[in-house]
C-alpha cells in the first residue's frame, strides 16, 4: 500500500508539476541600430547558385532549388546588373543548348539584349555548352541604376509534361 | 591491444552485474525457473534494477568511475557470497540434434560477425549521435543537468543508464557490446520458449529468424537500445504466459519489474504494461478471482521504473513525455508545430508510396534504414494459424506491439513486434521440421553481408564485413571511424578547435559521442529552431521582415490592445518581428511597465518588442482563430496606429484589433489593415549574429547541403564570422560579431 500511495503521489505532483507559460512579460532590452554593410544586393556578375539569384532574376526563369547550378530559361529571360564601372565592360554568359530540346524544335536563334540594344544574334544548330563574350558599348549602360540584360529564344520546347523550356543558363554578366 | 582488454573487461563486468542482480532477485522471489531460461530473465531482470540504480546516482550527480567500478564489485562480491552463479538444475528436454548442430554453427559464424563489430569502434548514427553522446555527456558531468536543446536527452534512457558502466571501463564499444547481450539473449529466449511450450523446431526456426535477419544485427551491436527493448517486451509476454500457467503471485512482480523497464527503454515499448495488466484482468477475471489487487501491483511496480523518466522531464523540461503531447503539456523546449512534422516525417520517411513498405524492410532497405530479409515477407502467414491454441496468444502480441510502427515506420522499428510474428509463422511448421530447418538455413545464408548485396539496394544500413583489425583495435580508431562515418574529420576538428564550455550550432547532426563541446542542432529544440529561424530571417527573402501591416483607428485611450487571429490556416504559423504603436505619427515609448502577453507561446513575446527585425515571435502552432498578442499599459495610452513588421511568408490579413479602455470596455478598433513593404535595411546578417551570440552560440558550422553555405562562405564578414576549419564540404566559424 505504501507503494501504491508512493505512485499515486508522484503522479499528482507529475500532472501538476509541468511548467506553465509566463502570465506576462515585461519590455526587453532594445536591439540598438547598427551601422553595418551587407554584401551588395545586385552586382555586375552572377552565378545561378548565387545565393542571391532572385535578386538578379526579373522574369522568364524556371524555378530551381536554392543552390542549383543552373537553370531552365523560357522565351525571354531578363536580369538585372549594377555596375559601378561601364568603360570597357565586356557581357559574358555560359549556356546550354539541351540536345532534347534541340532535337524537338531544330535549330534556335537567340538574341541578348542589354537595356534594349541587341547586342548578338546567333543562330545554334548544335546542342551543348555555349560561351558567349562580346564587349558593350558604354554608352547602352548606366551606372548606379539597373541595367537590364535579357535574351530571346525563337523556338520553345515543350516538355511532355507539358512546361515551356528555353536554354540552360549558368552564369552572365558584365566583366573587364 | 590493453583496450582490447578494457572492452571486454567494461562488458562483463555489464554482463556480470547485470546477471547477478537479476539472480539474486529471482531468488528472492522464489520463481522456479529451467536451467536454460534463468539466465536471460535473470539479465533482463538484473538490468531493470541496474538501470534504475544507475538514474537514482546520475540524478544524485554520482557517477564517478570508482562509484561505478566500486558497486559493481560490491555486487559481484555479494553475488559470489550467495551463490548468484548457481543455476538451477533442471533442464529443458534436449534439442533434437540437427537443431544443435545448425543453430551452433549460425552461433558461431553470425557470432564472429557480430562480436568483431561490436567491438569496433562504434559508428552507428544514432549511437555516435545521441545514444553514447548523451552517456558520455553525464559520464563527465557525473550526472543529469537539465538538456533542453536536445529532444533525445528527453527520451526514456535505461539503456543509456546500461552503458555508464561499461563506457567508463572500455568506453564506446564496451557499451555496445552490453546492447549485444541482447542480440544474443532475444534469440535464446525465443527458443526457450519454444521449447518450454512444446514447439521446439518452431522456437529454434524463429530464434535464427531473429539472430540473424540483417537490421537486427547491426543495430544489436551498435549502441543502440532496439534489441534491449524487443527482449523486455519479449519477457513481459514470457512471464506473462508462465504466470497463466503458473499463477505464482511473485511473477507479477517480475511482470511488473520488466515491464516498467520496457517502458524506460524506448516510449515505443509503453504497451507491455497495458498488455500484461489487461491480460492479468482478463485470465483472473474469467476465473472469477480477485483482479484488482494484481493488476494494481503490476502498474505500481511498473511505475516506479517509469515514473522517474516523466519526473525528470517534468522538472527538466516541463513535459512528463517530452518530445510527445507538447499540445497537452505545453512547454517552451520542444515546439507543437515541429511535434506535428517530425511525426508526419517518422511516418513517411519520404516514401511516397507506403505500398512499397513491406518490400523496403524486407528486401531492398535503403528507404527506412535496414531490411529484415526476404524470408520475413512469409511471417505475415502466421496469421493463419490463429485456430491453433498455442499461436492465439503470440499473434495477439504480434499485433499489438505493431500498432506503434505506423507512427515511426523505419525497419528498426519492427524489431520489438519481430519475435512475435516469427514464432507465429514459425508455429505453422512444427511439425515439417525439415522445411523449418531449411528455411532457417536459407535465411542465414541470405543475411550474410556478402549475399546481402545480391537483393538489397546498393546503401543500406547493415553489417559489411568481419573488421579484425579494427576489432582489435591494431588501426588507429580515428582511422576506422573517418573512414566509415562522413563528417568525423570535422566532428574531430571541434573537440580540438572549440573549448568544452562553448556551444556549437548546425544544422545537422554531429557525432557528440566523440566531441566534448555542447551542440545545438538546429531541429532538436524550440531553442535550436529560434535560431534557425534567426539565421533565415537574414537570409531567406520569404524570411525577411520587409512587411508591414498597419491598422489605423481614432485616437483612443486604452489601457490594453490585443491582437487577435482570426484564420484558420493549417499550413502557416503566426510570427511578427515588431509589434509597435504609433500615436500622432510618432511611435510610443516602450516602458519597462508594459505588460506583454501572447497565446500560444508567451515564452517569447518579448521577441516583438525587441527592435530587431531578425527575432520573429511566433505561435509555433498553426494559426487558428482566438490567438492573441496583447500589451497592457499601467495607465491609459493614447493610440491610433499600430503596426506590424512581418516577414513575406505571411498571408496578408486574418487579424482583428480589439482595445480595452480603463473602466474594462472593450473596442474593435480594426480589422482591415493596410499591407505595404518597406526596402530592407543594410547589416541584417551581422544583427542576425548577434542575436544568435546573445542566445549562447559561440561557433557557426554549416555543410554544403545546408541553406545559406553558399553566402557565409561568401560573406563571412559580413555576418560577422570568422572561419575556424574547413574539412569536406563543412565550414566551421567562430561568431564575433564584429563589424565588417
Amino acid at each position: 500500500m505504501i507503494t501504491m500511495r508512493f505512485v499515486l503521489l508522484l503522479t499528482i505532483i507529475l500532472i501538476t508539476a509541468c511548467s506553465k507559460a509566463p502570465e506576462s512579460a515585461s519590455i526587453p532590452s532594445q536591439q540598438q541600430d547598427i551601422r553595418a554593410a551587407d554584401p551588395p544586393a545586385v552586382g555586375r556578375y552572377v552565378n545561378m547558385e548565387d545565393p542571391l539569384i532572385k535578386e538578379y532574376i526579373v522574369s522568364g526563369v524556371v524555378p530551381a532549388h536554392a543552390e542549383a547550378q543552373w537553370r531552365w530559361t523560357q522565351a525571354n529571360p531578363t536580369f538585372r546588373f549594377k555596375l559601378k564601372k561601364l568603360e570597357n565592360m565586356r557581357f559574358h554568359a555560359d549556356f546550354t543548348i539541351n540536345p532534347t530540346a534541340l532535337t524537338a524544335t531544330g535549330p534556335v536563334t537567340i538574341a541578348w539584349l542589354i537595356n534594349g540594344h541587341e547586342l548578338v544574334k546567333e543562330t545554334h544548330t548544335k546542342e551543348g555548352f555555349k560561351k558567349l563574350e562580346k564587349a558593350v558599348p558604354a554608352e547602352w549602360l548606366k551606372s548606379d541604376v539597373e541595367n537590364i540584360v535579357s535574351a530571346t529564344i525563337d523556338k520553345i520546347y515543350t516538355s511532355p509534361e507539358g512546361e515551356k523550356y528555353g536554354f540552360i543558363i549558368s552564369n552572365l554578366g558584365f566583366i573587364d | 591491444m590493453s583496450q582490447v582488454l578494457y572492452i571486454l573487461l567494461g562488458f562483463f563486468a555489464s554482463l556480470g552485474v547485470n546477471f547477478v542482480i537479476g539472480q539474486l532477485l529471482l531468488r528472492r522471489l522464489n520463481i522456479q525457473l529451467f536451467r536454460q531460461e534463468q539466465p536471460a530473465i535473470a539479465i533482463i531482470l538484473g538490468c531493470s534494477v541496474w538501470s534504475l540504480g544507475m538514474f537514482l546516482l546520475a540524478a544524485a550527480h554520482l557517477i564517478h568511475k570508482g562509484v561505478l567500478v566500486g558497486l559493481a564489485a560490491a555486487v559481484m562480491i555479494i553475488g559470489w557470497k550467495f551463490k548468484a552463479f548457481v543455476l538451477p538444475t533442471q533442464s529443458f528436454p534436449p534439442l533434437p540434434k540437427t537443431w544443435k548442430y545448425v543453430l551452433g554453427i549460425i552461433a558461431a559464424v553470425f557470432g564472429v560477425l557480430y562480436i568483431s563489430n561490436a567491438m569496433a569502434p562504434e559508428i552507428s548514427p544514432d549511437g555516435m549521435a545521441y545514444h553514447l553522446g548523451l552517456t558520455t555527456r553525464y559520464y563527465r558531468e557525473h550526472g543529469f543537468h537539465p538538456i533542453t536543446t536536445n529532444m533525445y536527452a528527453s527520451l526514456s534512457q535505461a539503456m543509456e543508464m546500461l552503458f555508464l558502466l561499461p563506457y567508463s571501463i572500455g568506453r564506446h564499444p564496451a557499451a555496445a557490446m552490453t546492447h549485444m547481450i541482447f542480440l544474443w539473449l532475444l534469440p535464446w529466449m525465443i527458443l526457450c520458449f519454444g521449447r518450454r511450450n512444446g514447439f521446439v523446431n518452431a522456437g529454434a526456426l524463429a530464434a535464427v529468424l531473429i539472430f540473424c535477419a540483417p537490421v537486427i544485427g547491426v543495430d544489436g551491436i551498435s549502441a543502440y537500445n532496439d534489441l534491449a527493448t524487443a527482449s523486455a517486451i519479449f519477457t513481459v509476454f514470457y512471464l506473462v504466459q508462465l504466470w497463466k500457467q503458473q499463477r505464482q503471485a511473485s511473477l507479477i512482480t517480475a511482470i511488473g519489474i520488466t515491464a516498467g523497464f520496457a517502458f524506460a527503454l524506448k516510449y515505443t515499448a509503453f504497451l507491455a504494461l497495458p498488455y500484461a495488466v489487461v491480460t492479468i484482468i482478463k485470465e483472473l477475471h474469467r476465473d472469477r478471482k480477485p483482479w484488482h489487487l494484481p493488476a494494481a501491483k503490476v502498474v505500481a511496480i511498473a511505475s516506479i521504473f517509469i515514473l522517474p523518466w516523466m519526473i525528470k522531464n517534468t522538472l527538466f523540461v516541463g513535459n512528463p513525455v517530452s518530445p510527445f503531447l507538447n499540445s497537452v503539456f505545453p512547454n517552451h523546449n520542444i515546439h507543437i508545430w515541429f511535434e506535428a512534422s517530425y511525426k508526419r516525417n517518422m511516418s513517411r520517411y519520404g516514401m511516397e508510396n507506403l505500398a512499397w513498405i513491406p518490400v523496403e524492410t524486407t528486401i531492398r532497405g535503403d528507404k527506412l534504414g535496414g531490411l529484415l530479409g526476404p524470408m520475413f515477407v512469409l511471417l505475415p502467414l502466421g496469421l493463419l494459424g490463429f485456430r491453433k491454441r498455442a499461436a492465439r496468444p503470440l499473434i495477439l502480441a504480434a499485433l499489438l506491439f505493431t500498432l506503434p510502427y505506423p507512427a515511426n515506420i523505419g525497419t528498426r522499428f519492427l524489431i520489438p513486434s519481430a519475435p512475435f510474428w516469427a514464432l507465429s509463422f514459425a508455429i505453422l511448421l512444427e511439425s515439417i521440421p525439415h522445411l523449418a530447418l531449411a528455411l532457417a538455413l536459407i535465411h542465414a545464408a541470405l543475411s550474410w553481408p556478402d549475399a546481402i548485396p545480391l537483393y538489397s539496394a546498393k546503401y543500406t544500413w547493415r553489417l559489411n564485413r568481419i573488421p579484425w583489425k579494427s576489432s582489435l583495435h591494431i588501426v588507429d580508431d580515428d582511422y576506422y571511424i573517418g573512414r566509415n562515418v562522413g563528417g568525423y574529420a570535422m566532428t574531430r576538428e571541434i573537440e580540438r578547435v572549440v573549448p568544452i564550455d562553448k556551444t556549437v550550432f548546425g544544422f545537422d547532426q554531429i557525432q557528440e559521442a566523440y566531441a566534448k563541446p555542447k551542440f545545438m542542432v538546429s531541429f532538436q529544440s524550440a531553442h535550436g529552431e529560434i535560431i534557425t529561424d534567426i539565421f533565415h530571417s537574414a537570409l531567406m527573402p520569404s524570411y525577411l521582415s520587409t512587411g508591414r501591416t498597419t491598422f489605423n483607428f481614432p485616437s483612443q485611450k486604452l489601457t490594453r490592445i490585443r491582437l487577435v487571429q482570426t484564420g484558420n490556416l493549417p499550413s502557416e504559423k503566426w510570427s511578427m518581428a515588431e509589434f509597435r504603436l504609433f500615436s500622432q505619427k510618432s511611435e510610443v515609448q516602450r516602458l519597462p511597465s508594459w505588460k506583454l502577453r501572447s497565446a500560444p507561446n508567451s515564452w517569447d513575446v518579448q521577441m516583438a518588442f525587441d527592435n530587431s527585425p531578425v527575432t520573429r515571435w511566433s505561435s509555433w502552432e498553426p494559426k487558428r482563430p482566438g490567438m492573441f498578442i496583447e500589451i497592457q499599459f499601467p495607465s491609459p495610452q493614447l493610440v491610433d496606429q499600430v503596426v506590424l513588421e512581418v516577414s513575406r511568408d505571411q498571408t496578408p490579413g486574418y487579424m482583428a484589433l480589439e482595445g480595452y479602455d480603463q473602466y474594462g470596455n472593450k473596442y474593435q478598433l480594426s480589422n482591415t489593415p493596410k499591407e505595404s513593404l518597406v526596402e530592407a535595411p543594410e547589416g541584417w546578417r551581422l544583427l542576425s549574429t548577434r542575436a544568435m551570440m546573445a542566445r549562447g552560440i559561440d561557433y557557426f558550422l554549416i555543410s554544403e547541403t545546408n541553406y545559406g553555405y553558399q553566402d557565409v562562405k561568401k560573406n563571412a564578414r559580413y555576418w560577422g564570422m570568422e572561419l575556424i576549419a574547413v574539412k569536406g564540404t563543412s565550414r566551421l566559424y567562430k561568431l564575433t560579431g564584429n563589424t565588417p
